[in-house]
């Protein structure tokens, strides 16, 4: 397995506080090992679930736009018959590969190919619902929710993972877009970096 | 203007392409037939009034599905989903 190198690393600088208002935004870059996405065959979705179920229990079928979230990996629905685990263990992709039948299911390995940044705080359903033309009200995307949707030109994924933390996940390439995008728009309220983690919020 | 993928929900306009008219049967593939295919490629029929199209969610959860679209309003009074065969899913 290559060494895992993350594409904002070198950009973020923990504990970089502009002066400017309170504070209210803390920006993360989220180090993940395992990004894997899942598409089943025609009827084959239980098949799939069956062999979750063998490697990592509760990485059950989630409604559309939606995702269980196990605290160091979640499972992701992100299209009909379509679904992305990610988490925190690097080994879980080759586990995924080896539980999962050919005939099953494509498995895709995306660990190398996505940038993460963490949006938390009390300012970040604010800053996110600036960002996105889908309603962040916590009655119809609250905690949970996965979104798929352009922020600011580029297509992302945010998943809504606490009222007042958004992991958002761009293809890695746009990682210096992601990053200039969430300074940019936390410069108002003031914001710190954070350091690199997990995908686990912590309590 | 919203359009409601049938997987995502109500979304904005810019998050989809067009994909064309979705009612332009396409010829066998061992139809070797030139004229035929050459209607199939190029003729289109520009209908006022009701359209059934095809759309893309490219920017959300990527499905192809077909909606159904009034050329003069450009009102969507209905969508749905595709499966493999391209035949409706529900
Ligand atoms: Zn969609």
């Amino acid at each position: 397995m290559a060494e895992m190198r993350y594409p904002i690393a070198e950009a973020m600088e923990t504990g970089h506080a502009p002066a400017a208002g309170g504070g209210d935004i803390t920006l993360a870059e989220i180090r993940l090992g395992t990004i894997v996405q899942l598409a089943t065959f025609a009827g084959r979705r239980d098949d799939l679930f069956a062999a979750l179920a063998g490697i990592r229990p509760g990485l059950e079928p989630a409604p559309a736009c939606r995702g269980h979230d196990l605290g160091d990996a979640a499972l992701l629905t992100v299209g009909p018959a379509r679904w992305l685990v990610v988490a925190d263990d690097p080994d879980l992709a080759a586990a995924l590969a080896q539980a999962v039948a050919a005939e099953t299911a494509a498995v895709t390995d995306l660990s190398h190919a996505r940038a993460i940044v963490r949006i938390s705080g009390p300012g970040a359903a604010r800053l996110m619902q600036d960002a996105v033309a889908v309603d962040l009200d916590p009655v119809i995307n609250g905690p949970g929710a996965v979104i798929q949707t352009p922020v600011h030109h580029f297509n992302a994924l945010v998943h809504r993972r606490r009222d007042d933390v958004f992991d958002v996940y761009a293809m890695r390439s746009f990682a210096g877009p992601l990053y200039h995008w969430a300074t940019d728009a936390a410069a108002p309220v003031g914001y710190t970096i954070g350091a690199a983690a997990g995908l686990k919020v912590g309590d | 203007m919203l359009i409601t993928c049938p997987h995502c929900g109500a979304r904005d306009r810019a998050e989809f392409t067009y994909g064309g008219d979705a009612s332009v049967p396409r010829p066998e593939l061992s139809d070797l037939d030139q004229e035929r295919w050459a209607d199939y490629v190029y003729l289109r029929t520009n209908p006022r009034g009701t359209l059934r199209e095809f759309w893309h969610h490219v920017a959300g959860c990527r499905i192809w599905f077909i909606a159904e679209r009034d050329t003069v309003s450009h009102k969507i009074s209905a969508t749905q989903a595709l499966d493999d065969d391209g035949s409706a899913e529900r």
